[in-house]
C-alpha cells in the first residue's frame, strides 16, 4: 500500500482522541527540534481543532470490539499498519517544515497489547535514536500492558497517557468488553510514580510533560458530576496534567450506544470550562454541581454557580482579593490580574476599567465600582436571569469566547 | 509642534526624548501638509538614542521592552502612544506601569501584546519548503515586523540546519548558515520552486484534511485561528 494511502486510514482512525497538546516539555539537545514549554498548535483544521501533532496510530488492526471504535474488530474497514520507518520520516521530515510540533501515536491492539506495545517503542526509540529527533512525542499506552513497558516509553515520550474513555467500569465493561479498570488504571497510577520519581532526579527524565487521559462524553448514562469528579481525583491523586473530553460521534450502528444524531458539543464545552475552573479557579466540583446532576448548557459553569449564589454578591472591584474577583461571572484570570495590578496605582473607576481592557458586560450586575452599583438588584433573580441569558447568547454563538476556550485546552497555554 | 523623524529606530528614540525635553505633543515619520502647521525635522542620533534606551531601562526593563515591541508593531500612530506612555513613566516611575487605566499605558500593552501573539502564532504558522540545495525556506508576510522576536525560536529548533525566513513585506531574510543566524537586508536569489518537495507536502495535505472530524466541521472558528491574511504562504492553505 502506497504511504499516501496508509496515513489516509491512520490518521483518519487516530482523529477522535481529542488531545493534540505540545505543551509542557521543553526537551533540546537532539540534532533537530526542540519541544516549546508552552507548546504550538501549527494549524487548524476545519473542524476547528488544533493541528499541533502529527497524530497517527500505529495500526487499525485490531482484536477488540469497543463499541463506540470506528477499529473495532467487527467493522469492515481498510486495516494497515505503518513501519517504524515511515513513522519516523513523516515525523521529521513534517517537523523540518514547521507543520508539527512533534508525534502523537496510538495504536489499536494488534496481537495483545504487549505485542503492540513493543512495536509502538521500537518506532519512538528509533526516532529519537537514529534520527535524532527532539520534537515532542505524546505516546499512548495501550491498556493492559506489562508495566515494563510503560516504562521503556516514558524514557522516549515527553508524555504518556492511556485512555479511561468511560467514566464507570460498569460502562466500560458494557462497551468495552475486551478491558476492565484494572487494565486502565494500573498503567496510568505507574506510570504517575515514574514521572514523580523521575521529576525528583536530575539524571533520567520520563515523560517530562506529564501525563493526561480522554473520557468520551455522552456515551453512557454517567453525569456531568460524575465525570468531574473523576477529573478532579485524578487532576489531585493521579497528578494529571490534562484531563480531555471528547463529545461522543456516533460511528456504529450498535443498540448499545445512544441514537445522538451529533455530538454534544455544547456539554463537551461546558465540561472544559467547568475544568478550567477547578483547576485555575479553585472551584471543586460539588460547588459546581450536586450528585446526579449536568451542567447548565444554557450559562457557563461560573455564572451558574453565581446565580446559585446571589448571597455572596455584588463585590467591591477595588477591596475584593484575587480568589473572590475570580469568581465574579465575566471576570477571568487576565481581568483579575489587571484589576489587582492597576489597584496597586489607584482606585479602579468604571471608565478605568474600560480603558483596562476589562469587560464589565457581565461582571456590572456583580460587582460594585467604589460602593455604587451599576447593575440591577441581584434581588430580582429572575430578570438578571432574562438579562444574562441574552449574554449567554453571544458567549455560544460568538467565536470568541470559545475559540479562547480551545485554544487554551489545546496548548494548555494560558 | 510636530515632530518629524526619519523613520529609523533611533530617530524615533530621539523624537521620544526631544517631545519630552521640549513638550511636543507629536510625533510621526511622516511630514503632513496642513498649511499651518510647523514641522520640526530631526536628524538620528545613534548614540542619544542609546543613552535614552538606557535611562528608560533603568527606571524599568519592562518599559523598554514594550517601547521596542511599540516599534516592531509598525501600527498607526504608535509613536504618539509611546509618548504618553514614556510620560506617564518619567513621570510616576516603575510604579507608573501599573497605571493601567491610563489610555496610553491601556493601548501601549496592548499593542505589545498584539505582536507578542502574533510571534506565538508565527511560532506555528511559518511553512519551511526544502529547496534543492538542502536550505529550508520560508516566505512570510506578517502584520507586525516580527523577524527579531522569532530569531531564538528557530534557531534553537533548527540548529545547524540551515534555514532562511524572508519577510516579502519588509523585504527582510532571516538567515541561518554556517553557525551563524542574522537578520539581513536581503531579498533571496533563488525563485521559489519546490518540486522536490511535492511529495511530502502531498502527504501533509492528506494528513491535514483527513484529521478533521466531519460532523464538528466548523469553518468560522477556524477562520478566527487562522486568518484568511496568513493562509497564503501556509502549505496546507496555499496547495489546492
Ligand atoms: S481497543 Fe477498542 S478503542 Fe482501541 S482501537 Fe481497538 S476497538 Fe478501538
Amino acid at each position: 500500500m502506497e504511504l499516501l494511502e496508509k496515513l489516509e486510514i491512520l490518521a483518519n482512525s487516530a482523529k477522535y482522541d481529542a488531545s493534540c497538546a505540545s505543551s509542557g516539555s521543553d526537551r533540546q539537545g537532539g540534532a533537530i527540534g526542540s519541544a516549546h514549554i508552552s507548546g504550538i498548535c501549527h494549524s487548524w483544521a476545519a473542524d476547528g481543532r488544533c493541528v499541533s501533532l502529527l497524530k497517527i496510530l500505529l495500526t487499525n488492526i485490531c482484536e477488540y470490539d469497543c463499541a463506540y471504535c470506528i477499529n473495532r474488530k467487527s467493522n469492515n474497514i481498510k486495516r494497515t499498519a505503518f513501519s517504524a520507518d515511515e513513522i519516523c520520516r513523516l515525523t521529521a521530515e513534517f517537523y523540518k517544515r514547521n507543520y508539527i510540533e512533534g508525534l502523537f501515536l496510538s495504536s489499536a491492539v494488534i496481537k495483545n497489547p504487549d505485542f503492540t506495545m513493543e512495536l509502538m517503542i521500537k518506532a519512538v526509540k528509533k526516532l529519537r535514536k537514529e534520527y535524532g529527533f527532539a520534537g515532542y512525542i505524546h505516546f499512548k499506552v495501550i491498556p493492559g500492558c506489562d508495566l515494563k513497558l510503560v516504562r521503556e516509553a516514558s524514557i522516549w515520550a515527553d508524555r504518556v497517557s492511556v485512555n479511561i474513555e468511560l467514566p464507570d467500569h460498569k460502562s466500560l465493561e458494557k462497551l468495552c468488553p475486551q478491558k476492565n479498570k484494572e487494565s486502565v488504571f494500573k498503567p496510568m497510577k505507574y506510570a504517575a510514580d515514574l514521572i514523580l520519581e523521575s521529576a525528583q532526579s536530575k539524571k533520567l527524565k520520563m515523560a517530562p510533560a506529564g501525563q493526561s487521559t480522554q473520557l468520551i462524553v455522552g456515551a453512557d448514562e454517567n453525569s456531568d458530576f460524575k465525570i468531574l469528579n473523576l477529573s478532579q481525583w485524578l487532576y489531585n491523586r493521579i497528578y494529571l496534567k490534562r484531563v480531555y473530553y471528547s463529545g461522543f460521534v456516533r460511528l456504529n450502528d450498535d443498540s448499545r450506544l445512544p441514537a445522538l444524531k451529533e455530538p454534544p458539543l455544547i456539554r463537551e464545552h461546558r465540561l472544559y470550562q467547568a475544568d478550567w475552573l477547578m483547576r485555575f479557579y479553585n472551584f471543586k466540583a460539588d460547588e459546581l454541581l450536586k450528585d446526579g446532576e449536568n451542567l447548565n448548557l444554557f450559562f457557563d459553569p461560573k455564572t451558574a454557580w453565581a446565580l446559585k449564589n446571589l448571597d455572596l454578591f455584588p463585590v467591591e472591584i477595588n477591596k475584593a482579593d484575587y480568589e473572590t474577583l475570580l469568581r465574579v461571572p465575566g471576570i477571568g484570570i487576565i481581568s483579575a490580574k489587571k484589576i489587582i495590578k492597576a489597584r496597586k496605582f489607584t482606585s479602579l473607576t468604571a471608565q478605568g476599567l474600560k480603558n483596562m481592557g476589562v469587560s464589565l458586560k457581565k461582571a456590572v450586575y456583580f460587582i460594585t465600582i467604589s460602593g455604587k452599583y451599576y447593575g440591577l438588584r441581584t434581588g430580582n433573580k429572575e430578570r438578571l436571569e432574562n438579562l444574562l441569558l441574552e449574554y449567554k447568547q453571544d458567549e455560544l454563538f460568538d467565536l470568541k469566547s470559545p475559540a479562547r476556550t480551545y485554544i487554551s485546552a489545546n496548548t494548555g497555554n494560558l | 509642534m510636530k515632530i518629524i523623524y526619519d523613520s529609523t529606530y533611533a530617530g524615533f528614540l530621539n523624537a521620544l526624548s526631544k517631545s519630552l525635553e521640549e513638550g511636543h505633543e507629536e510625533i510621526s515619520a511622516f511630514e503632513s501638509e496642513g498649511l499651518f502647521e510647523t514641522n520640526f525635522l530631526i536628524s538620528s542620533d545613534l548614540k542619544a538614542a542609546e543613552a535614552f534606551e538606557n535611562k528608560i531601562e533603568k527606571i524599568s526593563p519592562q518599559a523598554l521592552k514594550v517601547i521596542r515591541l511599540l516599534w516592531l508593531s509598525e501600527s498607526k500612530g504608535f509613536e504618539n502612544l509611546a509618548l504618553g506612555y514614556i510620560k506617564n513613566l518619567f513621570k510616576y516611575g516603575a510604579e507608573g506601569l501599573n497605571n493601567i487605566q491610563n489610555i496610553y499605558v491601556a493601548k501601549s500593552d496592548r499593542i505589545a501584546k498584539k505582536v507578542l501573539s502574533e510571534v506565538h502564532r508565527f511560532k506555528g504558522f511559518v511553512r519551511f519548503s526544502q529547496t534543492a540545495g538542502g536550505l529550508m525556506f520560508a516566505e512570510i508576510e506578517p502584520q507586525h515586523n516580527i523577524l527579531p522576536l522569532i530569531k531564538g525560536h528557530f534557531r534553537t529548533r533548527f540548529g545547524k540546519m540551515p534555514f532562511l525566513i524572508y519577510d516579502k513585506k519588509r523585504k527582510l531574510s532571516l538567515v541561518n548558515i554556517e553557525g551563524k543566524c542574522e537578520i539581513k537586508n536581503i531579498e533571496p536569489d533563488f525563485e521559489a520552486s519546490f518540486e522536490n518537495d511535492a511529495e511530502i507536502e502531498k502527504l501533509w495535505l492528506k494528513f491535514f484534511q483527513t484529521i478533521a472530524i466531519e460532523s464538528r466541521k466548523n469553518e468560522k472558528l477556524q477562520k478566527s485561528f487562522v486568518p484568511l491574511k496568513y493562509r497564503r504562504n501556509m502549505t496546507e492553505f496555499r496547495i489546492k
